[in-house]
C-alpha cells in the first residue's frame, strides 16, 4: 500500500490526452469501442428515449406535443406518488438494514465448519429461489383477515383489533412487505457476505489470537474492515433492488399503497392513453433514484475500483 | 395470443391456399402457435383452401375473438355452432381465444394491442365501462343501423346498451351482464331488508351474537369499490354525473353525503374493518364459510354457495335487490358485463360484425344462459320455460335487472374510476371526512370530464 502511494505522489497523473499521445496509438481505444457502442445502443439510447417520451403530452398519437417537464410536475404533485416515494424510501432503508444485519449474522454462523454445512448453505437459499410475486401471494394468504395465520397470531396478541388485517393500513402494508422481503432476501445477503468472509486469511485471526485478542475485538478489528468492500457491493445490489421494489407492493398494497415502480406500472398500463407519458415520467424518476444510489456507492468504492 | 402468433396463423392459411404447405405441417404448426388440435382442424377445414388448392376444403375468412375468461366451455361450444352453421354459409371461421382472469390484466393487454395499432384480435370482449374510452381513441368500430337494426335493439335489456353508447353511437354489443345482488342468510333473516337502515339494524341484531359479521362487501381500492359506491349512491337517489349532461359533475350533493356517510359507518361496525381490503373473492370467502349475515356480490357467487363441496351454507341463503335509503325509493344494482366490440384496425370488419350479431341471436343467448348461467341480454330468454325450469334463480333477477344502472359513461373512464376509488377509499379509511371526500372528488372529476 505504502509503495503505491509513494509512486502516485511522485508522478503527476497524466491527462487522457497525454496518455493517448504517450501510447502513440489508438489501438486500445479501438478495442473498447465495440463495448462502448453496445452500451450506447442497449443502455444509453433506451434511457434517453424514455426521457424524450416523458416530455411529450401523448406519445401514442400521431403528432405528440412537447410539453417539457409538465408530466414530471403532474406526477410529483400527485399525493399518491408522494406517498409512494415515502413508502419506497422507508422500505428501502429498513429492509436493507435488516437484511444486512441478519445476513451478516447468518454468514458468520455458516462460515464455521460443522457437519452438514453444505446442506445448510443450500437450504437457506430456498426462499430466495421463489419468484417474488409467488412468495408475495403465499404471504398474502397468511395475512388474510379471516384465515391468515399471521392475522390470527397478531389478533391473539392483541396487536391487531378483531376483524382487522395488517394489510388494512399503509404502515401495515409496509411492515408486511418488509417481513416478506427480509424473509426472502436475507439468504442472498448472507451468501454475498459469506463469499467475503471466505477470502479473509485465517493467519490474521491466528496472529490476533497469539496477541491475546478476544473474539469481539477480532470481529471489529479484522473481520469488519476486511469485509468492507464485499459489504458495499452487497449493499449496492440490495439498495438498487429495494428502491425498484414492485411485486410486493403490487400484491399487498395494490392501488392504495403503491411503491414508486408499481405506481408507474398503474399509470402506464391500467390508465387511459393520456396517463402513459406521466407513467413514463414516474418510471424515469425511479431510474434517477437508482442512479443517485449507484453514484453514492461507487464514490464510496472508488479506492477498491482503483485497485482493480 | 401474441401478435406474432396471429401473423403466423394468417401466413399458414395463405400458404396452404397456394399449395405451399401440407395439411400435416399446417396442423403441426398450428399446435406450435398454441391452437388446440380441434381448433386447428376446424380452422383448416374452414379456411385452408380455395377452389384450386389441395390442402383444405374451405375458403372462409379466419377471424379471432378474445373473450373474458370462461371456464365453463360455453364460448367454445357457441363458436363451434357458429362455425358449423352460419359461418359455413357465409364463409367465416371464428377461432376463440381464452382471456385472462382479471379485468385489469385484460385492459393492459388491450391497451398494448391497440396502442400498437395491431389486429391480433378482430373481435374483443370488453367490460361495460370501456366502450366509450376505446371509442374515443378510435380503437373500435361503431355499429351502424344496418349492422344491427334499431328495431332489434329494443328486444334487449336497455342498461347495457346505454353503457355501450357514446356520443350517440353504439360501439359494442352487449352479450351478457353482471349486476350487484344482496345475498342474505335465510336461516338468520326471515324477511330481507329493503332499506339500508333495516340492513344495519338486522345486522346488529344477529351479529356478533349468532354470526361473526353483519355485512361483507368490496371496500378495497379497485374497480369493485366504484360499483359498491354507485349502488349506495343510486339507492340514495344521487348521481355522479348529470344524466342529461355528462360534463356536469353532480356528486357533491346532500344525497351523496348521506350515501357515503352510510358506507363509512359500516366499516368496523356491521362490517369487519378488514372490509377495506376485500375484493369479491375475500367477501365470498367470509360469506361461504358462514361468517356473515349479508353479502353484496355478483350472480356468480350463487352457484358456488349452493355447492356443498365449496360452501358451508348451501341452500341457506337467498338473493334480493340492494337496499335504498334517504329519498330513494328503490335499490339499484351497478351493471357490469361483457360486450363484443370490433377492432378498428382489423381488415375483416364485415365478417367480425357478422359474428358479433350472431352472439346476440336467440341460440347464442340461450347457450349462455343454459350452459353457464350467465345473465344474458336478450329479454325474452328469461320467460323461456326451459330457462325457468333449469335456473329458478333467474326469476328473481327480473325486477332487479329492470332497476340496474350503469356506472358513469366517460371516454376517460379509467381516470374517473381512479378518482372515485381514491376518495371513497380515503373516506372509508377515515383519512378524510365524507364531506371532504365528496368535494375533492367533485373538483377532480370536473377537471376530467369538462
Amino acid at each position: 500500500m505504502s509503495v503505491q502511494t509513494l509512486d502516485s505522489t511522485e508522478q503527476k497523473p497524466l491527462s487522457w490526452w497525454q496518455r493517448l499521445r504517450a501510447n502513440g496509438t489508438l489501438l486500445p481505444y479501438l478495442l473498447v469501442l465495440p463495448t462502448l457502442l453496445l452500451i450506447l445502443v442497449i443502455a444509453i439510447y433506451p434511457m434517453l428515449d424514455s426521457f424524450w417520451i416523458s416530455t411529450q403530452d401523448n406519445p401514442l398519437i400521431a403528432q405528440p406535443v412537447f410539453v417539457g417537464l409538465a408530466n414530471y410536475i403532474q406526477v410529483l404533485k400527485d399525493p399518491q406518488f408522494q406517498g409512494s416515494v415515502l413508502n419506497t424510501l422507508i422500505f428501502t432503508v429498513v429492509s436493507v438494514f435488516l437484511e444486512t444485519v441478519c445476513g451478516l449474522g447468518i454468514a458468520l454462523l455458516i462460515n464455521k465448519t460443522f457437519p452438514g454445512r453444505g446442506l445448510v448453505r443450500a437450504a437457506i437459499l430456498v426462499p430466495w429461489a421463489f419468484p417474488t410475486v409467488v412468495s408475495a401471494q403465499m404471504w398474502l394468504l397468511m395475512y388474510n383477515d379471516q384465515t391468515g395465520i399471521i392475522t390470527y397470531i397478531l389478533q391473539l396478541l392483541h396487536l391487531l383489533p378483531h376483524g382487522a388485517t395488517l394489510l388494512g393500513s399503509s404502515s401495515g402494508v409496509i411492515i408486511a412487505a418488509l417481513v416478506t422481503d427480509v424473509w426472502k432476501t436475507t439468504p442472498f445477503m448472507a451468501l454475498l457476505i459469506l463469499a467475503g468472509l471466505q477470502v479473509i486469511p485465517n493467519e490474521l485471526y491466528e496472529a490476533a489470537d497469539v496477541d491475546g485478542s478476544t473474539p469481539v475485538q477480532s470481529f471489529w478489528r479484522i473481520t469488519l474492515p476486511l469485509l468492507r468492500d464485499p459489504l458495499l457491493i452487497a449493499l449496492l445490489f440490495r439498495s438498487l433492488d429495494a428502491i425498484r421494489v414492485f411485486d410486493l407492493f403490487y400484491i399487498f398494497g395494490a392501488r392504495s399503497v403503491p411503491s414508486m415502480a408499481s405506481y408507474a406500472d398503474l399509470r402506464l398500463f391500467a390508465g387511459t392513453t393520456a396517463d402513459f407519458a406521466p407513467g413514463v415520467a414516474a418510471a424515469v424518476i425511479v431510474f434517477l433514484f437508482a442512479l443517485v444510489i449507484s453514484l453514492v456507492f461507487i464514490s464510496m468504492m472508488r479506492n477498491m475500483l482503483r485497485q482493480i | 395470443m401474441l401478435h406474432e402468433q396471429r401473423e403466423a396463423l394468417d401466413e399458414m392459411i395463405q400458404k396452404i391456399r397456394s399449395g405451399r404447405l401440407t395439411r400435416r405441417s399446417f396442423l403441426q404448426r398450428a399446435a406450435v402457435v398454441g391452437l388446440s388440435s380441434s381448433a386447428a382442424v376446424s380452422l383448416l377445414e374452414a379456411c385452408g383452401g380455395n377452389s384450386n388448392s389441395q390442402g383444405g376444403n374451405g375458403a372462409s375468412t379466419s377471424i379471432i375473438w378474445q373473450s373474458e375468461q370462461d371456464t365453463t366451455g360455453t364460448y367454445k361450444s357457441i363458436v363451434d355452432t357458429f362455425n358449423n352453421t352460419i359461418g359455413k354459409q357465409k364463409g367465416i371461421h371464428v377461432t376463440w381465444d381464452q382471456g385472462p382472469a382479471e379485468t385489469d390484466t385484460m385492459l393492459a393487454k388491450y391497451n398494448t394491442m391497440f396502442r400498437a395499432r395491431q389486429a391480433t384480435y378482430d373481435v374483443v370482449s370488453v367490460d361495460i365501462v370501456y366502450p366509450a374510452q376505446f371509442a374515443s381513441q378510435g380503437w373500435i368500430s361503431s355499429i351502424s343501423d344496418t349492422d344491427w337494426p334499431q328495431s332489434e335493439r329494443a328486444k334487449y335489456l336497455p342498461g347495457p346498451i346505454q353503457g355501450c353508447t357514446y356520443q350517440g353511437k353504439l360501439w359494442a354489443t352487449p352479450y351478457r351482464l353482471d349486476l350487484g345482488l344482496l345475498y342474505y342468510r335465510t336461516d338468520l333473516i326471515s324477511t330481507p331488508p329493503t332499506t339500508f337502515d333495516q340492513l344495519v339494524s338486522m345486522s346488529k341484531s344477529v351479529s356478533p351474537s349468532k354470526v361473526a359479521n353483519g355485512y361483507v362487501w368490496q371496500g378495497s381500492q379497485y374497480e369493485g369499490l366504484v360499483c359498491d359506491f354507485v349502488e349506495v349512491l343510486y339507492g340514495y337517489n344521487g348521481t355522479i354525473l348529470d344524466p342529461n349532461d355528462a360534463t356536469k359533475v353532480t356528486v357533491n350533493s346532500p344525497e351523496a353525503l348521506q350515501a357515503l356517510t352510510e358506507m363509512v359507518s359500516w366499516v368496523g361496525t356491521i362490517s369487519p374493518s378488514a372490509v377495506t381490503t376485500y375484493q369479491e373473492d375475500q367477501s365470498l370467502g367470509t360469506w361461504k364459510e358462514g361468517n356473515s349475515a349479508f353479502m353484496r356480490n355478483w350472480p356468480y357467487a350463487y352457484a358456488i354457495c349452493n355447492d356443498p363441496t365449496q360452501s358451508k351454507i348451501p341452500h341457506k341463503f337467498d338473493v334480493t335487490s340492494l337496499p335504498y335509503g334517504g329519498s330513494g325509493t328503490a335499490g339499484h344494482s351497478a351493471l357490469g358485463g361483457w360486450n363484443l366490440a370490433v377492432n378498428a384496425y382489423s381488415r375483416k370488419q364485415d365478417q367480425s360484425k357478422e359474428f358479433m350479431v350472431y352472439m346476440l341471436s336467440n341460440s347464442a343467448q340461450m347457450a349462455g344462459i343454459l350452459g353457464a348461467s350467465w345473465t344474458v341480454t336478450l329479454s325474452s330468454v328469461y320467460n323461456d320455460p326451459q330457462v325457468q325450469a333449469k335456473q329458478p334463480f333467474f326469476k328473481k333477477l327480473g325486477p332487479i335487472l329492470a332497476n340496474a344502472k350503469p356506472r358513469p359513461v366517460s371516454p376517460k373512464y379509467s381516470d374517473v374510476s381512479d378518482v372515485i376509488q381514491r376518495n371513497v377509499y380515503g373516506a372509508l379509511k377515515k383519512q378524510m371526512s365524507p364531506t371532504q371526500a365528496l368535494s375533492s372528488m367533485a373538483s377532480q372529476l370536473t377537471t376530467l370530464v369538462s
